[in-house]
């Protein structure tokens, strides 16, 4: 950080989303051969930001300047030019072809225009793969390394287009403890190069281990950037979460019945390793954790639409071995979805089919469909939810975010559940509908209904929950009573002791 | 050290060589055990004089293939670029080799204009394809009024039914269209895009590749396969038939999928090629047996749905085991 020019500023950049401002005059610098970490709870605008920067989104305020020259024209195009690389998540590599293919993907080396230099391309990936201090086959199928070496094809790629800026978004997340270690000196290497790295990452030890200086947002806002050095892991959370929680949440806590959905030692998958769980009836149970800590795939489980094992799986006061989804609808379970347009909803057509279509074996037991009968259901829910308009035969497409929501909770109680999992109740609508869904969820459960709710927003959590389960890499790692601090919580979610 | 060895002959077995060669094999010692005719040299002569033209298709369809999308318009196209090289030579007095050329532009042309509703239209290449089928189905049979056309030069024969160093001229342009279509794929960048248009459209995207121009190309590569067998075909016959084609397109994609893959991203000219192979001989030994020809469609049916079944059955233990292994 000797030189005094930064590498990348994007000064007061804010960004707009129908009904969301999801950057709200944010600015960020990051200077050569510095790892500058970028940290925010869920939704606060990190990715975001990372997608003006790549040029995926246009910027509707601000400026970017390279070098401390202004950019007037920003788009993916200028961005790779410029020298930016993103490391996603979900890689870019092409699983059946070599390491050397991949890391020229789009840049190949010919001989007289025409052939393929394979020799070439694979002495050249080599090389770049010994400068950041990993030895692979370049000849070897991608899909045949571990995933810290497909991190390492991922980062090889982006310096093979000359990266100067380098954005890995929560690269440790699926490495084990000696690939990160691996990681970390590949990323030193980096440094010495005078590469700019920027560091999206939800573990606080990671940040003390290799940031020089960190930038906390929340809610699409700027709250600060410090020196790692100067600042402790304490102050950084109290930066996330800020303290006050200034919404209100309508929920009338009653005191929980009998057991409705007892889970001992749940498997499933790739992601979930070991959940207990309990939801008594009259209760809402909270279940937090990061995004990738396998709280979906939990409640996919349950539901029955992944396979899975458990110790011991009870609903109802009854002991299943095997669930399916029809099995679980038939026994009174009920799933809202995370992705409401994808998984909840058949977008084509109108509120009143998708309002009866989980629903159609119990209304019409002998197969045959009257339509007055639908009509009357379609009716009953679009009157208890309030949807407006009150039009049955709008197609579910053209309404908005929270009509859709009550479409998908309204299916479902049309089935009459008594245990109802809810995933990201209030994603991506607005605070109007917001509320109106935490009150149904409030009702539902006051009436008896068993209620196990994700969410991703800490003030729904602690808002709404009687009791809070916090999931960490695939397990529950604590269960909090009603009341519980929210710095507590997420230093759980995060693996903090 | 013991078992790396078998992890190596596993590896060989399962994921170097594409599976059907292995039921190709079972199939040929089937035939040969029960028929004396099935294995001798005027056979397989005539294999490959019958089958120059199924190969070559194949080949054409795996290089689609393996950009994810499917080929079903080529039988209808070489029927179309046969009528129109037919047509040139006995209307316009075009000498063979001109004629050869104009089919390779129809079958270009048809190629692209698939491409082209794929990439820009959006349309699936399934629809988009049997679009394009009709297409040329329609414009072959209205060339003629639905009749033949006959009568092409002596020098014409010569491509179908001559031989060059005593090796058919069939079987030399099934060893060129091998030879280039492998080329193409493993040892040039376009090859690389196509692998990359089926593995990762997005990736290919992200390096800053015109995608859809691949992808154009690589459905022009198909049609240019449709106008060479097409040469071929009509030289056997010495005269073009408008629907001589139809049903083609199956049996073509049918071998390009056997010996490739289903996943969209892999495959390669030589997998194209074996299943080309395979269904050829499949007919081929069940004519040999004598068996009636309703129950050879059925037997031809199940046999190739076994055979795709096996192959993905293959496919997915090897990628179970890859998965168990990384965990380790």
């Amino acid at each position: 950080m000797k030189n005094n020019i930064p590498l990348l500023e994007m000064k007061e950049i804010s960004k707009s989303f129908p009904g969301v401002k999801a950057l709200d005059h944010v600015s960020f610098d990051l200077f050569p051969g510095e790892v500058h970490v970028l940290v925010g709870e869920n939704g606060a605008g990190k990715s975001t930001l990372m997608k003006v920067l790549a040029g995926a989104y246009p910027k509707d305020e601000g400026e970017i300047f390279i070098d401390g020259e202004i950019q007037s024209r920003w788009n993916p195009t200028a961005a790779r030019a410029q020298g930016v690389a993103m490391v996603y998540q979900e890689f870019t590599l092409l699983p059946f072809r070599s390491v050397a293919e991949n890391i020229f993907l789009g840049r190949e080396k010919t001989i007289a225009g025409m052939f393929l230099d394979k020799t070439s391309m694979q002495q050249e990936a080599g090389k770049i793969l010994k400068s950041i201090g990993v030895d692979v086959d370049t000849q070897k199928p991608v899909l045949e390394l571990g995933v810290a070496e497909q991190q390492m094809v991922e980062i090889a790629k982006a310096l093979a287009m000359d990266a100067r800026i380098l954005v890995l978004d929560e690269p440790t997340s699926a490495l084990s403890l000696r690939e990160i270690e691996q990681l970390f000196s590949t990323v030193a290497t980096l440094k010495e190069n005078g590469v700019g790295i920027i560091y999206i990452s939800h573990r606080m030890e990671e940040l003390k281990q290799i940031g020089d200086r960190v930038t906390v947002m929340r809610d699409g806002q700027l709250i600060g950037t410090r020196k790692v050095a100067e600042i402790s892991i304490d102050e950084v959370i109290t930066m996330m979460i800020g303290r006050e929680i200034n919404e209100l949440f309508p929920r009338h806590h009653c005191a929980p019945g009998e057991v409705a959905l007892s889970v001992k030692g749940l498997k499933s998958g790739k992601k979930v390793h070991h959940v207990d769980l309990e939801v008594h009836f009259g209760e809402i149970v909270g279940l937090s954790g990061l995004v990738g800590s396998g709280r979906t795939e939990t409640a996919r489980a349950i539901f029955g639409l992944d396979s899975m094992t458990a110790d011991d799986f009870e609903i109802l006061g009854k002991k299943y071995k095997h669930i399916d989804p029809s099995l679980a609808v038939d026994i009174g379970v009920g799933l809202i979805p995370e992705d409401r347009r994808r998984d909840g909803l058949f977008p084509i057509l109108s509120m009143e089919k998708n309002l009866v279509m989980v629903c159609l074996r119990k209304i019409f037991p002998n197969g045959v469909m009257k339509p007055s009968v639908e009509r009357k259901t379609a009716k009953e829910y679009v009157k208890k939810f309030d949807i407006q308009p009150p039009s049955l035969e709008r197609i579910v497409h053209n309404l908005s975010g929270g009509n859709q929501q009550k479409v998908v909770i309204g299916k479902w109680l049309a089935a009459k559940p008594r245990v109802i999992i809810i995933d990201e109740p209030t994603r991506g609508i607005d605070v109007g509908a917001k509320s109106e869904v935490h009150s149904f969820m409030d009702q539902l459960a006051n009436s008896g209904h068993a209620i196990l709710m994700i969410s991703s927003e800490m003030p729904e959590i602690l808002g709404m929950s009687d009791r809070i389960y916090v999931m960490h890499e695939g397990r529950v790692a604590g269960e909090f009573p009603q009341g519980t601090d929210s710095e507590e919580i997420l230093r759980c979610a995060m693996g903090v002791k | 050290m013991k078992e790396f060895n078998g992890k190596q002959i596993r590896q060989f077995v399962l994921e170097k060589v594409p599976t059907v060669t292995w039921i190709l094999i079972v199939m040929m010692v089937y035939f040969s055990v029960s028929n004396s005719n099935f294995l001798t040299l005027d056979n397989a002569a005539n294999l490959c004089r019958q089958g120059a033209i199924l190969l070559i298709l194949c080949l054409g369809v795996i290089v689609v293939k393996i950009t994810g999308g499917i080929e079903l318009s080529n039988g209808a196209v070489m029927s179309l670029c046969g009528m129109v090289m037919a047509w040139v030579m006995v209307n316009l007095n075009l000498p063979p080799f001109l004629a050869i050329i104009v089919s390779m532009i129809v079958g270009i042309l048809f190629g692209t204009l698939n491409g082209v509703f794929v990439t820009f239209m959006g349309i699936p290449s399934f629809v988009a394809t049997l679009g394009t089928q009709g297409i040329a189905v329609g414009l072959a049979l209205g060339m003629n009024n639905g009749n033949v056309i006959g009568g092409l030069p002596e020098g014409f024969s010569a491509i179908g039914n001559g031989t060059l160093l005593n090796i058919p001229i069939p079987l030399w342009a099934i060893i060129l269209v091998f030879v280039v279509t492998s080329v193409l794929l493993n040892k040039t960048p376009f090859g690389v895009y196509v692998y990359a248009l089926g593995g990762n459209e997005e990736a290919l995207k992200l390096s800053g590749k015109p995608a859809w121009l691949y992808k154009v190309l690589a459905y022009s590569y198909s049609g240019l396969t449709a106008g060479i067998a097409a040469c071929i075909l009509t030289s056997r016959n010495m005269a073009a038939q408008p629907t001589v084609g139809l049903g083609m397109e199956f049996e073509a994609f049918a071998g390009a999928v056997l010996g490739g893959s289903y996943i969209a991203g892999k495959g390669t000219a030589l997998g194209g090629a074996l299943g080309g192979i395979f269904i050829l001989i499949l007919r081929n030994g069940l004519n040999i047996l004598g068996i009636p020809t309703y129950l050879q469609l059925a037997i031809f049916g199940t046999v190739l749905i076994t055979a795709i079944v096996l192959s993905t059955l293959v496919e997915r233990r090897v990628q179970k085991m890859r998965d168990e292994e990384r965990e380790e």
